[in-house]
This record gives C-alpha cells, sequence and structure tokens, in this order.
C-alpha cells in the first residue's frame, strides 16, 4: 500500500492558480525526487503533503489516514513525516543539541535522558557532535542543515520531505548535506526530494517527478528521465537550461 | 511603618485589583466596611454603625491650607479643621475617624461616590455646591481678601485687578467669585493653596485672591506679601456632607453648639488664628536655594512615599505586561471578535489621556456602583494604560519572529502552544526588553499622575511637605532624582536581561 497518495490536489493564493490537481502515490522506502522549473508549484505541493499549506481541494491520505479528515490529529501525522527547510528553520534560541532534544521530549514524550542520548547518536551520524552546544547563529549553513536533519530524523518518521535543502548552501558544502541525504536513503528512508541537485536525482532517487506549470508533467525513472531521447518537450528544454 | 517587602499587602492589593477586573469587585466593594455605597440612603444606619465603631467616619481634606488643614513634617495631618473634626466626632459618640487626602476639587466628587462621610478643607458654603451636597452649621466666618507681593504698589482694591494674573486654587470659591465680580481679572489656576503664594512671590502673578486666614497665615509664616483692602466678602465655612446624608450632619451641629457653649471650641480658634491683626503684613522671611532640611525633616514621610511609589509601579508593572499578554495576543487571534477587542483596547486606552482614564475609574465607575479604593483604581488605571503600549510590543515582537520557526516546530509535531511556548515567545522576549523597558520608565513617570486619586505615594508627599515649607526648588529636585535613579535602575535591569538572554544571537 501506498505510504502517501494525494488526489487531484489543487493550492490558489488569491486568483493565482499554483497547482492544478497533482496525482501523486509513494510507496515506502521509495525515492522520489521533485524537480521542475521557479514557480512550477515544486515547494507548494512539498508543503500540501504536511499540510503547511492547506490544499484548495483534493485529498491527501498519509499512512492510511486523511490528513483533511475534519477531526485528524494533524501534530500526531506530522511528527510522523520530517521536513528540512531551505532555510534551515532551526530554532534560534536553543543549542544544536537542544534542537534535536525538543521535538523528541514534547512530542514523543521522551525523557531527557533518552532524548540527549539519541541526539547524540544522530549528531554523530551527521559529523555535528563537536558543535552540539553552539546555537545556530555560530554554525554555517551546511552544519545547520546536517543538524535540521538530525532533528527531523530524530523522531524516527515515515517520510521525509526536503524542501530544497542545499538551494541556501556555498557550494563546497552542499555535498555534505547530499552525503548525508545519500545515506539516509540508503538507511531504507522514504524520502520526496525538492531539488536542482541533477546528479542527486539521476544518482539517489527511484523516480523523478517533474513538476511543472502546476501538475506533474512527467514521473518516470531517473534514467528514462535524463536520457538524452526523452520524447517530452518540457522536459527537455528544461534539462538543456540546467545542465 | 510600611515595609518595601511587605508581600501580603503587595498581594492583597494586587488580588484586589484582579477581583475588580473580573467583575466580582461590586460584591467585595460591599463587604468592605469602609467602603458601601449601599449604606449611602441610610445615613441613620451609618450614624450608629459610626458609633459602635464598625465603621470609621472618612473626612476628605486637601492638606495643604494651613492653618486649617496641613501636614508636619512626621506626615501626621494637623490644623484648625483636623481639631475641630476629631472634637465634633468625639462629641458625637464616633469613635473612629479617619482624614483622606485629596486634592480640593476632589472633595464634591468624593462625596458623591461615597468615597468619604465628610468634607473637612475650609469650604466656603454656597448655594452652587449645596446643590450637590448637604453643608453643616457654620463653623468659622471667612471670606475672601486680596494678597499682593509686599513690595506691589498697584493693587489696593478689587478694581485694581482688571487685566492683571490672580492667582486662586482651582475648584475654590474664588474662581467663581471673581468670574462674576471682576471678570477683567486673568484668573491663573493652580492645583495647590502653596501654589498660589509662590506665584505671586516669583512673578508669575500679580495677586492671590484666597481666604483671609489661609493668606494671613501664610504671611505670618512665610512674610513677603501683604493683603489689601479688607474682606471682599462675609463667606462662611461649613462641612460638607453626602447629599442623602441627615443624621451625621445633624448630630455634628448640636456638637458644634455644645463645644460653643462649654468653651472648647473658643480654645482651637485661639489655638490656630491668634491675634489675627498681626498677620495683615510682615517681612520676608530669609530662605536658602537649597534646603537640605526640607528634606531630612521629612525623611519618614518621603521614605513612605517612595515604597507607596514601589509598591505602585511593582503592581501596575504585573498588571501592564497581564493587559499587554492578553491584547497581544488577542490581535493575533484567528478568531475576528477577539482581534476586534484587542483591536478596542489598544485604540481606545491608546486614544484617551491618562488622567482621564483615571478619574473616569475613580470617580465615574462609582455611579456605576462599583466603587474601588484609591490604591486599587490607580494601580488598574496605570496597568491597563501602560498594558495598551504593551500590547503592541508584544504583538510586533511576536509577528517579527521568523515564519520558518513556528513551521519547523509544527512540522515535527509540536502543538502551536508548545511551538510558542518553547521557541516563539522565548524568542520574541528578547526582542520585546528594549520597549518594555521604555514602556516600564513611562509607567514610572506615570506613576506620579496617582497623587490625584489621594494616594500618598512620592510625588503628593511632596506636595505636602512644600505646602508647609514653600521649598518647591529643593522638594521637586529631590523627588526627581528619586524618580531618575529609578527610572534608570529599570532601564540598568532590561540591559542586563537582554544581555543575559541574547546568548543565541
Amino acid at each position: 500500500m501506498a505510504l502517501l497518495s494525494t488526489k487531484s490536489i489543487t493550492k490558489t493564493f488569491g486568483t493565482l492558480e499554483v497547482l492544478k490537481g497533482i496525482d501523486f502515490t509513494i510507496e515506502p522506502g521509495e525515492v522520489v525526487a521533485v524537480i521542475g522549473p521557479s514557480g512550477g508549484g515544486k515547494s507548494t505541493f512539498l508543503r500540501c503533503l504536511n499540510l503547511l499549506e492547506t490544499p484548495t481541494s483534493g485529498q491527501v491520505l498519509f499512512d492510511g489516514e486523511d490528513l483533511l479528515a475534519p477531526k485528524v490529529d494533524l501534530d500526531r501525522l506530522r511528527s510522523r513525516m520530517g521536513m528540512v527547510f531551505q532555510q534551515f528553520n532551526l530554532f534560534h534560541n536553543l543549542t544544536a543539541l537542544r534542537n534535536v532534544m525538543l521535538p523528541q521530549m514534547n512530542v514523543l514524550g521522551k525523557s531527557k535522558a533518552e532524548a540527549e542520548a539519541h541526539a547524540m547518536e544522530l549528531l554523530e551520524k551527521v559529523g555535528m557532535t563537536h558543535r552540539a552546544t553552539a546555537y545556530p547563529s555560530q554554525l554555517s549553513g551546511g552544519q545547520k542543515q546536517r543538524i535540521a536533519i538530525a532533528r527531523a530524523v530524530a523522531m524516527s518518521p515515515k517520510l521525509m520531505l526536503f524542501d530544497e535543502p542545499t538551494s541556501a548552501l556555498d557550494p563546497e558544502v552542499v555535498n555534505d548535506v547530499l552525503d548525508v541525504m545519500t545515506d539516509l536513503a540508503k538507511q531504507g528512508m522514504t524520502m520526496i526530494v525538492v531539488t536542482h541537485e541533477m546528479g542527486f536525482a539521476r544518482k539517489v532517487a527511484d523516480r523523478v517527478v517533474f513538476v511543472d506549470g502546476g501538475v506533474i508533467a512527467a514521473d518516470m525513472p531517473p534514467e528514462e528521465f535524463f536520457a538524452d531521447d526523452n520524447a517530452n518537450p518540457r522536459v527537455r528544454d528544461f534539462l538543456n537550461k540546467v545542465l | 511603618m510600611k515595609n518595601l517587602f511587605n508581600r501580603h499587602r503587595f498581594w492583597a492589593i494586587l488580588l484586589a485589583v484582579l477581583i475588580a477586573i473580573t467583575g466580582v469587585a461590586a460584591q467585595a466593594a460591599t463587604a468592605a466596611p469602609s467602603a458601601d455605597p449601599s449604606a449611602a440612603p441610610q445615613s441613620s444606619v451609618k450614624l450608629n454603625d459610626l458609633q459602635s465603631g464598625k465603621l470609621t467616619l472618612r473626612v476628605g481634606t486637601d492638606a495643604t491650607f494651613p492653618p486649617f488643614e496641613f501636614t508636619d513634617a512626621n506626615g501626621e495631618k494637623m490644623g484648625f479643621d483636623i481639631d475641630l473634626v476629631r472634637a465634633l466626632a468625639k462629641e458625637s459618640g464616633i469613635k473612629n475617624v479617619e482624614f483622606i487626602q485629596m486634592p480640593f476639587g476632589n472633595i464634591v466628587p468624593a462625596l458623591q461616590a461615597n468615597q468619604i462621610d465628610v468634607g473637612a478643607s475650609a469650604i466656603y458654603i454656597s448655594d452652587e455646591r449645596a446643590k450637590a451636597i448637604n453643608f453643616s452649621e457654620v463653623y468659622y466666618p471667612g471670606g475672601l481678601a486680596i494678597f499682593v507681593d509686599e513690595d506691589n504698589t498697584n493693587v489696593t482694591s478689587l478694581a485694581d485687578l482688571v487685566g492683571k494674573k490672580v492667582a486662586v486654587q482651582v475648584g475654590t470659591k474664588s474662581v467663581e467669585w471673581l468670574e462674576q465680580n471682576q471678570p477683567k481679572a486673568h484668573l491663573v489656576q493652580v492645583q495647590t493653596n502653596d501654589q498660589m503664594f509662590t506665584s505671586v512671590k516669583l512673578g508669575q502673578a500679580d495677586a492671590v485672591v484666597t481666604g483671609q486666614p489661609g493668606g494671613r497665615y501664610f504671611i505670618h509664616q512665610q512674610g513677603g506679601l501683604k493683603q489689601v483692602g479688607g474682606r471682599l466678602t462675609n463667606e462662611n465655612y461649613g462641612y460638607a456632607f453626602q447629599k442623602s446624608d441627615t443624621a451625621i450632619r445633624d448630630v455634628f451641629n448640636s456638637s458644634l453648639a455644645t463645644l460653643k457653649s462649654n468653651g472648647a471650641y473658643d480654645k482651637l480658634t485661639s489655638k490656630w488664628f491668634g491675634d489675627e491683626a498681626t498677620a495683615v503684613t510682615g517681612p520676608a522671611k530669609a530662605h536658602g536655594l537649597i534646603n537640605i532640611s526640607s528634606i531630612t525633616n521629612s525623611a519618614l514621610p518621603l521614605w513612605n512615599g517612595f515604597v507607596t511609589t514601589m509598591e505602585i509601579i511593582g503592581m501596575s508593572l504585573v498588571l501592564s505586561l497581564t493587559f499587554g499578554m492578553l491584547g497581544g495576543f488577542a490581535k493575533l487571534s484567528k478568531i475576528t471578535p477577539i482581534r476586534w477587542v484587542g483591536t478596542a483596547y489598544v485604540s481606545v486606552i491608546r486614544g484617551t489621556p491618562f488622567i482621564v482614564q483615571l478619574f473616569l475609574i475613580y470617580f465615574g465607575l462609582p455611579q456605576l456602583g462599583l466603587q474601588l479604593q484609591p490604591l486599587v483604581a490607580g494601580v488598574f488605571a496605570l496597568g491597563l494604560y501602560s498594558g495598551s503600549y504593551v500590547t503592541e510590543i508584544v504583538r510586533g515582537a511576536i509577528q517579527s519572529v521568523d515564519k520558518g520557526q513556528m513551521e519547523a516546530a509544527r512540522s515535527c509535531g509540536m502543538s502551536s502552544g508548545a511551538a510558542l511556548r518553547h521557541i516563539i515567545i522565548p524568542q520574541a522576549f528578547l526582542r520585546m526588553l528594549p520597549p518594555l523597558g521604555n514602556e516600564f520608565v513611562s509607567l514610572t513617570k506615570n506613576s506620579a499622575l496617582v497623587s490625584f486619586v489621594t494616594i500618598s505615594e512620592l510625588f503628593l508627599v511632596g506636595q505636602t511637605i512644600i505646602s508647609r515649607t514653600f521649598d518647591a526648588l529643593t522638594v521637586y529636585i529631590f523627588i526627581g532624582l528619586v524618580y531618575y535613579i529609578i527610572t534608570n535602575i529599570i532601564g540598568f535591569i532590561a540591559n542586563t536581561l537582554e544581555k543575559k538572554l541574547a546568548v543565541y544571537i
């Protein structure tokens, strides 16, 4: 059964129709790269999946539950979906370690000791134990993003959403973050990644979803998507510009 | 002596303020024996309670008018009215008497609002006043007279006041009488008795028109002024009572007759007025510019005033933060009516003068049956006023926190309440600190205005000292200095706290 699926979701801001009906599914363990031109609706689509934006119409099913049902416990469902932002959004007033600990304690009800042990374990994995007591303002972008990933992973989510996780980073640290994401994918994490990193999409993703003009214009394995003979003219046009 | 750290009193008053807010105050006020609006119509019942000691006779007076009523260096009220009211109460079998300080102009409103039972403040009996209150029989004959600088030769009669600046105390008979009998005089209306004489000495006014006994007492004490002409009017002083009250007034009248016949009254008049003829003129007495003794002689009342001021600041600060938090969150609410409430609060309270709000709460609400004690009214008004500014500070600070912080917290599964508590409010609080520091400095300075509702805080204590010593320069410099130190301490605390909390910036 699909871990997450959407049925014809639309999203309108004022008179601007950003999403024009998106049907999408992802199976457990899959890694999906969402790519496409700026303003095509990629980020809005991703933000509709955990209801940071409420779709104007349509349906979002996650883990067998309808996110838009009237009495759904949204906080509980969101805790099973990790989200990583372009601007990191680490909690400014907390140290790196506390950033990773707080949601575990507050949402999962873990004890301080449990949360701290788990947080240190994850900081180790992303190579950030040496900066555990630093505040976000004292960290570089790449460091912040690795801690933000640790914060999301600490909740043991079933699905991770990445919203252009490397777009705000200096080129030399992009790979540090992509390495962490690649490790996660290898461990079997289900991931939806909005990205401009074509190399990552080609090497790590199981599927590439091309969002353009508010619809999914292509959905196929990366080898087909990046093939020189891709028949879709919009995809060819896009790839010619970015590659 | 009041203790700065008397927590019981602090919390008791704060509790009273909170009770008032939740609307239970009407009942609370009824339960308080000294403030019972429902008893007002049945004055004989009240008299019985006064005679049994169940109630205390509340006497409103502006103790800045020697020799009728003034305050000595220890903060004790004294003077002819004080002695006579005590003697009359004793003669009438009334056990407990309490004198309450208030500006002269507030005495009639305070009677109407049942905040006092008697007005004893050298009040002239007039038809106009008699419409609002009841008067006793005449207890002392008085009359208006003109006083000028001892070197002034231009003013010798009422006719000479044309085009002259004449100092009068606001709310007194002099105002009304001059408007009718010398409309061409320019009235300089001042708040206190001593300010009338001081303004002539300083050249801010050409003459004073006030009661002859008070003017002569000033000349006797301070010199530098002289009386010109005889009495302008033949008025009489009476004690004022609530319109609904006849029982207390009647028993006062009969007691007055008794004291006059047994010689007690004559003893008091000679004690306080002596031989009036010697006081018609007198040389100015030498004063240094700054007299430290004006402060040191009144150290205890000044300390008490300081403690009261600190209590007022502390309590209204707690209230202001409470109102500000509620208002700020109301303005950010997703629910439209709640947002309206927040917007209306800020709009109304910020859009009207603090002094109007204070008077409305203290003098206006009693007409709706909600009677607040002066300290409660003052603290409530200050907290309400300051809270409207804090509302905007809270709203602005919360809105200035990056939207991504809330999104990150919510996408981890945290509730909006948890996100506010752990993430948004701690960050917003740091941003609030500098403007909050400014706002609490304003609150501290505004606290001097609650002296208008008879709270003996620092500023009012200063005024009463000046009414006795006529040393405005020293006393106001000293009081200004005390406020300056308090506001700087608040600024220092805000700065230190900001530095301490700003570790993550």
